[in-house]
C-alpha cells in the first residue's frame, strides 16, 4: 500500500523501528511499522529513545489534541507515546512555492496542519512540483512544535495514486492508538493479577494434575513458577534458571513445572537461554 | 448503465465541464465554484451513519450509478443508493469520494468531489466508517 514494504502489521508492542538517520531510506520503500520490534543494527540513537523516532500515523485531530510534553524543544506525546515523526494522509490546500521550499496546509477530514518542505536538492523540487492544490498527498515528517502552533517538517510528500492507501491510513492510526492505549495487561496479567486466562489454558490441558487440588491450584502454579524466576537473584543470573531448580524450589515434580514453564515460553512470557533446560523471564530483564 | 437510473430532478447550475474524465482520476474538482467549507472536520459516513449526520459535513464514497440533471446517485459502501447533489462528472461504476453536507438521510449536497476511479474497496472504507464514528470518533471528531 505505502510502497509495499512492511505488510504486516503486529500487534506485539515491541520498540521502535530504524533511527531517524536511516528514516529517509525507509521512506521510500514504505513500512516500518511501530510495533516491529526488529531493530536496524545501524541505529545508534538510543539516547534519544527509540519510539520517538519511530514513523506513527496519526490524524491531524490527534496531533491538534497532543499535549506538548514540555516546553524545551519539540516534544509531544500522544497516547503516552513520544511523537516526532509521523505519517498524514491528506488533501493539499493553499500551496505556495517559494524559493527555497514550498508550504501548504495538508485537510485530512480531521482537522488542518501546515506543512513545510525545504527544496534542498533537485529531487525534492521535482516531487513537490508534482503535487498540486486538491491532490490526496502523502506526508511524513517531523513534527514541530512552537509556542503551541503545530506543524510539520515534511521528509517525503507524494500523491496519493491508489485511493485504498485513505482507509488504509485512518485504519492504521486506529490500529496503532490501539496498540499504545491497550493495557499492556496480556503478558503481565498472567503475573500480576490472578487473570481467568490462565485457568483457562490450564484446565483444558495439563491441568488435570492439578484438578484434585482446587480449581485456583492451576493458577497458583503458573503464578508461583512466574515469580521464581522474577526473584532478583534468579533475574541476574546470565543464564536464567535450571529448570531442576524450579522444581526444588517449588517442590513440584519436574514435568509439572516443565509444562507450565512450556505454556509461558509459548506465551512470551520465558525464553530459553543456553540449552533446553535453562529458562529466564522476558517479563523484566 | 445506459438506462437512466434516476429521474431528472430541475437544477440551474452549470456543470463543470471535464474534458476526459479517464485522464482525471484524482483530480479533486470543487462542485462550486465557491470557497469551500473545511473549517469543519468531516465525518467519515457509509448511509447508515449518514443519519446521525444529517445537517453536518460528512465523507463518504459512493460507486457511481448514474449522473443526470446534477445529481449523481451512487451506492454507499454499506450497500444504499446515495443522491450526490452538485456533484462533478465521474464515470459510471468508479468511485467517487464526496465532502459535503448531509441534507437528509440519503442526501449529500457536494463542496468537493474526488474520483478515486474504478479500483477502490469499499469495505475497509466501511468497517473505517462504523469505528471513525464510534468507538474512536475522539481521534476524527
Amino acid at each position: 500500500m505505502y510502497g509495499g514494504g512492511g505488510g504486516h502489521y503486529d500487534g506485539g508492542g515491541g520498540g521502535g523501528g530504524g533511527g531517524a538517520g536511516n528514516a529517509n531510506s525507509l521512506f521510500g520503500g514504505g513500512g516500518f511499522m511501530p510495533s516491529q520490534s526488529t531493530v536496524v543494527p545501524e541505529s545508534s540513537g538510543f539516547s534519544k529513545g527509540r519510539s520517538a523516532q519511530t514513523l506513527l500515523p496519526l490524524t491531524v485531530k490527534q496531533i491538534m489534541d497532543a499535549a506538548q510534553a514540555s516546553d524545551d524543544k519539540s516534544n509531544f506525546a500522544i497516547d503516552g507515546v513520544e511523537v516526532s515523526t509521523v505519517r498524514l494522509v491528506g488533501r493539499m490546500l493553499n500551496k505556495v512555492e517559494r524559493v527555497t521550499d514550498v508550504q501548504f496546509t495538508l485537510d485530512d477530514g480531521t482537522g488542518k496542519i501546515d506543512v513545510n518542505r525545504w527544496e534542498n536538492e533537485s529531487s525534492d523540487a521535482k516531487e513537490m512540483a508534482d503535487v498540486n492544490n486538491r491532490n490526496y498527498v502523502i506526508v511524513n515528517g517531523g513534527l514541530k512544535g512552537f509556542q503551541g502552533k503545530r506543524n510539520v517538517v515534511a521528509y517525503s510528500v507524494r500523491r496519493v495514486t491508489d485511493f485504498n492507501e485513505i482507509p488504509h491510513h485512518f485504519l492504521h492510526c486506529i490500529q496503532v492508538h490501539l496498540d499504545h492505549t491497550r493495557p499492556k495487561a496480556q503478558i503481565n496479567a498472567s503475573v500480576a493479577t490472578p487473570g481467568h486466562t490462565n485457568q483457562v489454558w490450564l484446565s483444558n490441558n495439563q491441568a488435570a494434575t492439578f484438578s484434585a487440588s482446587g480449581n485456583a491450584a492451576g493458577n497458583d502454579v503458573s503464578k508461583l513458577v512466574m515469580s521464581v524466576f522474577h526473584d532478583p537473584a534468579a533475574i541476574d543470573r546470565e543464564h536464567g534458571l535450571h529448570i531442576k531448580d524450579v522444581a526444588a524450589r517449588l517442590k513440584l515434580p519436574e514435568d509439572v513445572v516443565r509444562a507450565v514453564i512450556q505454556k509461558h515460553i509459548d506465551q512470551g512470557n520465558i525464553y530459553n537461554t543456553i540449552d533446553d533446560n535453562h529458562f529466564k523471564s522476558a517479563l523484566n530483564g | 448503465m445506459a438506462e437512466p437510473c434516476c429521474s431528472p430532478i430541475p437544477w440551474s447550475g452549470e456543470r463543470i465541464p471535464s474534458p476526459n474524465p479517464d485522464l482525471m482520476i484524482g483530480a479533486a474538482i470543487p462542485a462550486e465554484e465557491r470557497e469551500m467549507d473545511t473549517s469543519s472536520p468531516a465525518a467519515l459516513v457509509n448511509a447508515e451513519i449518514l443519519n446521525m449526520f444529517v445537517g453536518r459535513r460528512v465523507r463518504t464514497v459512493v460507486q457511481v450509478q448514474c449522473n443526470e440533471g446534477g445529481v449523481l446517485v451512487g451506492q454507499s459502501s454499506d450497500g444504499h443508493q446515495l443522491s450526490i447533489k452538485s456533484a462533478m462528472d465521474v464515470p459510471v461504476s468508479h468511485f467517487m469520494e464526496v465532502y459535503g453536507i448531509a441534507e437528509n438521510n440519503q442526501t449529500i449536497r457536494a463542496e468537493v468531489c474526488t474520483d478515486f476511479g474504478p479500483n477502490f474497496d469499499p469495505k475497509p472504507f466501511d468497517q473505517l466508517c462504523k469505528l471513525a464514528s464510534d468507538k474512536f470518533k475522539h481521534m476524527f471528531l
